[in-house]
């Protein structure tokens, strides 16, 4: 069994009378890929905002490599500290990088903080390699690159502090189905090459299959159900994992009846299924 | 050997405006602020110079504005008095820009009851007419250029931190700002060099329409007799010293300081409101 | 999948033989400080009562084509060609009937309902607004009908007095087709109009459209990325690149079967459930820059089948029956033959 580098257990963050996040557990292994799925107000954004340290949680603990990372670090050492170990990247490439800092400039910045004494410029080149742009890049503001070359400059951002995990948040939900491929062959083989781990958030199941190896699909705050992506998508347990996969368009496709079992799952209580939200995964 | 024409981006900003309000403006503002710069060197005459025997002399050769009831000469007074004119609203909006940034982005960026306390507290401010603030100041400190800049600086803090802060709302919500966050960045860096170079360009393009009002509120209270000493020139001192002219039936020492002002703050409105609507089109 | 037949009830061939709603030739529009039309010779029929869906990544130009048909273009756009909406040609319209359009032949549905609805009003005043204003129905006529359409998307009548606020994204798509519906159009234009909404309202959402237009016999346009979906609601399919429509063909035919490289590397590309898993057949390069000018085919740098002649020549259509008496299957490919089935490729 592989070293586990993020274990999540309990995890709550309510707003106001909403649980954003109830009782939310799992792990993920060194050089994993663990996909959360889930709609929207399913808790799935808000659990990798917690992850990263971004919100806290009201109840839960996150560990990454044993050592406890629970909500906002104080102090320089801290952050850094864990900076270098978990790092994000955002759904909507036009928004995540500043428009007024170039390529280079913004690999440099993060490079000079967590690494500061070292040329840099090779280590720049490198990453750029490593993500798939040319030098040419380099000197491009954001609004001159296109939607897939800005997400490959803020996967090789993440990349450049080496992090155990990255935490992909829908962050090839905003490109299209040409561009969305290449990056996720990208992402394929970075994970190949470094043994970074992958928190991979996204609605949709297509994406899922194709980069995760556990899947964890989450309802209204909750799990529902987890497991293998492979089981999970062949074998679904839970009524709403099933929902979820017939909704997704293809031949033989019937929305009136994904409509009527939208309803009526709706009508029956949310409950999760606990034994089968857990036993896979917790491993 | 490559021979490429090389062309600063400075000067080819200055020469993309086409409208000629834009460009009038533009070069008015230049000039109030050369003739500011120069004036020991440019003035024709020594402003203060007192000539009793040619007072109320009209436009002459040797006097091309005419000369007030002093027999002062109005031109030389005029690009005298842009030092004080201008050097009054420059402290103004200085000031004013730095606190409010300052505080506008701390309310923003600590939000609860910080924000609270800092939004209500430069909100009371708006309660309070900075004219009467500047009055008020001016009477217990006496004559003086600082007193009523502090006032009013006091009383437009609050136009900028609002802006500022509102401004700096909007741009946390942006994913890079989490994004720098995560990577490990301290709150301070990540205001300091990415937060405020955003929302700068709209601050600015505030304090320079800011800066029209408070040249027309300085003026206006040189105009009451408070703050510029007496001797020294200024646009709102020298409508008052033209006042009593105008009873004589010669209204001109009066008239060209009022131009002067009313040009200049129109000057800077356009300016600035020009370069607000940039910052707004470039955001797009 | 092993179920192979197709949901919807209209029939493909009927479609072709009715007269169409829009019927757009040779549409080209330009667009001030680019080298080359961002619309580039559109040529696109939409039959009444006739599901077509128009799909193209970011840039293709689809979004304005579909705005075309409203006469909603950009601020310095110059259109040439023909934009006929039921028999009327958009473009040399008048401003009143132009208006009469949009209130009431064509009606659109955008991505974003919240993006599309006054926060502030009540949904109300939103469906009956364009009505009274428009045709001076009375106050209470107007209500009545949008309580009606309401019941017809799925909704109550109590929603009438809510706020946009107090819906939900589903909710409120479904209130933007009971708006849309108001005017009675022949042709509703559906502008990604599911892309922003969960997987499980989609389905909802496509299946009222559906409905609606089987009983109101609508023609309806639907602009999508997602060619999954544009392969199980469409009778037809057009695909778009570069401003230019590179393959048209009954759905099913051309899914099973794409002609065009574009279309059958755009199928290899999709993350899919039922085909094996690993690396993804990605397109290399990028779409062309609409400030270089295009010669040839503008598909040819990034594609496999690419020869000398794509870069000198732009390809004409080249039309394929796939059945007999069908509707044509049209490929703009000089190398179409060489193109085997989607799912292949690689």
């Amino acid at each position: 069994m592989a070293e586990t580098v993020l274990h999540v257990s309990g995890l709550h963050r309510r707003y106001g009378s909403v649980r954003a996040v109830d009782d939310v557990s799992f792990s993920l292994a060194r050089g994993g890929s663990l996909g959360i799925v889930g709609e929207s107000g399913s808790g799935k954004t808000t659990t990798a905002r917690i992850v990263v340290g971004l919100e806290s949680p009201d109840e839960g603990h996150i560990r990454i490599r044993g050592d406890e990372r629970t909500g906002r670090v104080r102090g320089r050492a801290a952050r850094l500290a864990r900076a270098r170990e978990i790092q994000m990247v955002f759904q909507d490439p036009f928004l995540s990088l500043d428009p007024r800092v170039s390529v280079e400039a913004v690999l440099r910045e993060t490079l000079r903080l967590h690494f500061p004494g070292i040329d840099h410029a090779r280590r720049i080149a490198e990453l750029l390699d490593q993500v798939g742009l040319g030098s040419r890049t380099r000197d491009a503001l954001p609004r001159q690159l296109s939607g897939g070359q800005r997400q490959r400059v803020a996967i090789a951002r993440a990349l450049a502090v080496e992090p155990a995990i990255l935490v992909l948040d829908e962050a090839v939900a905003a490109l299209d189905v040409s561009v969305q491929a290449q990056i996720l062959n990208l992402l394929a083989d970075i994970r190949a090459e470094t043994g970074v781990g992958y928190l991979f958030i996204t609605h949709d199941l297509g994406v899922v299959r194709c980069v995760t190896d556990d899947v964890i699909v989450m309802r209204q705050g909750r799990i529902v159900e987890a497991g293998a992506t492979e089981r999970v998508l062949a074998a679904p347990q839970h009524p709403y994992t099933r929902l979820l996969l017939e909704s997704v368009p293809r031949p033989g496709w019937d929305p009136h009846a994904i409509a009527a079992a939208r309803r009526a799952l709706h009508h029956a209580p949310a409950g999760p299924d606990r034994t089968n939200g857990q036993s896979t995964v917790l491993n | 050997m490559s021979v490429a024409v090389l062309r600063r981006p400075g000067l080819s900003r200055l020469r993309t405006p086409r409208a000629p309000l834009y460009a009038l403006c533009l070069g008015f503002v230049t000039l109030v602020v050369l003739a500011a710069l120069l004036a020991p060197w440019i003035s024709p005459a020594d402003p203060n110079a007192v000539d009793l025997g040619n007072a109320l002399a009209g436009p002459s050769g040797a006097h091309p504005f005419g000369v007030d009831s002093s027999g002062r000469d109005t031109l030389a007074r005029l690009v005298t008095g842009a030092r004080t004119s201008l050097l009054g609203p420059l402290g103004v909006v200085a000031f004013s820009t730095l606190a409010g940034v300052a505080i506008g982005t701390t309310a923003a960026w600590r939000g609860g009851w910080l924000d609270s306390v800092l939004s209500r507290s430069t909100e009371l401010v708006f309660a309070f007419p900075g004219m009467l603030l500047a009055i008020l100041i001016v009477a217990v400190y006496g004559e003086g250029l600082t007193a009523p800049v502090v006032a009013l600086a006091v009383a437009y803090l609050p136009y900028v931190s609002r802006l500022t802060r509102s401004l700096v709302l909007a741009e946390r919500q942006r994913p890079y700002i989490s994004a720098y966050l995560v990577q490990g960045h301290s709150a301070a860096q990540i205001c300091l060099r990415h937060v405020l170079p955003n929302v700068g360009p709209v601050v600015l393009a505030q304090s320079t329409i800011n800066f029209g009002y408070a040249l027309i509120d300085l003026a206006g209270l040189s105009f009451l007799g408070l703050g510029v000493p007496a001797l020294t020139p200024d646009w709102g001192r020298m409508v008052l010293d033209g006042q009593t002219a105008i009873q004589r039936g010669y209204p001109l020492s009066a008239i060209w300081p009022c131009v002067a002002i009313v040009l200049t703050v129109v000057a800077f409105n356009v300016v600035g409101e020009r370069w607000a609507d940039r910052v707004a089109r470039r955001d797009r | 999948m092993n179920t192979r037949d197709r949901h919807g009830s209209s029939a493909p061939a009927d479609s072709v033989t009715a007269s169409p709603v829009l019927d757009i030739r040779g549409l080209r529009l330009r667009l001030p400080r680019t080298a080359r039309p961002v619309l580039d010779g559109v040529d696109l029929t939409v039959a009444a009562g006739e599901t077509v869906a128009l799909v193209g990544e970011s840039g293709s130009g689809k979004t304005l084509t579909s705005r075309s048909v409203l006469r909603l273009l950009p601020p310095g756009a110059t259109a040439e060609g023909v934009v006929e909406v039921a028999g009327e040609d958009v473009l040399a319209m008048n401003a009143v009937r132009l208006r009469a359009l949009r209130t009431g032949t064509a009606a659109m549905i955008f991505q974003d309902p919240r993006a599309a609805i006054n926060p502030l009003r009540r949904i109300g005043d939103f469906l009956t607004e364009s009505l009274r204003l428009n045709t001076g129905t009375p106050a209470e006529e107007a209500e009545r009908r949008a309580g009606e359409m309401l019941v017809a998307v799925g909704l109550t009548p109590a929603a009438l007095r809510r706020h946009p606020g107090q819906l939900s994204g589903g909710m409120l798509q479904r209130v933007m087709i009971a708006a849309a519906l108001m005017g009675e159009p022949a042709l509703l234009l559906a502008d990604e109009a599911t892309t922003a909404l969960d997987v499980t309202t989609q389905a909802e959402v496509v299946a009222l459209l559906g409905d609606l237009r089987d009983r109101f016999g609508t023609g309806l346009l639907f602009v999508t990325h997602d060619l999954g979906l544009a392969a199980t609601i469409s009778d037809r399919v057009y695909v778009m690149y570069a401003g230019r429509i590179v393959e048209t063909g009954p759905a099913d035919v051309l899914f099973a079967r794409p002609r065009h490289p574009y279309t059958a590397a755009l199928l290899a590309a999709t993350p899919r459930l039922d085909a094996p898993r690993g690396r993804l057949n990605a397109i290399d390069g990028q779409p062309p820059d609409l400030r270089a000018e295009l010669r040839g085919c503008p598909f040819a740098p990034r594609c496999v089948h690419a020869t000398a002649l794509c870069t000198e020549e732009a390809p004409e259509d080249r039309v394929f029956t796939d059945g007999p008496g069908g509707p044509a299957h049209r490929v703009a490919c000089h190398h179409s033959d060489r193109v085997r089935q989607g799912a292949d490729h690689g």
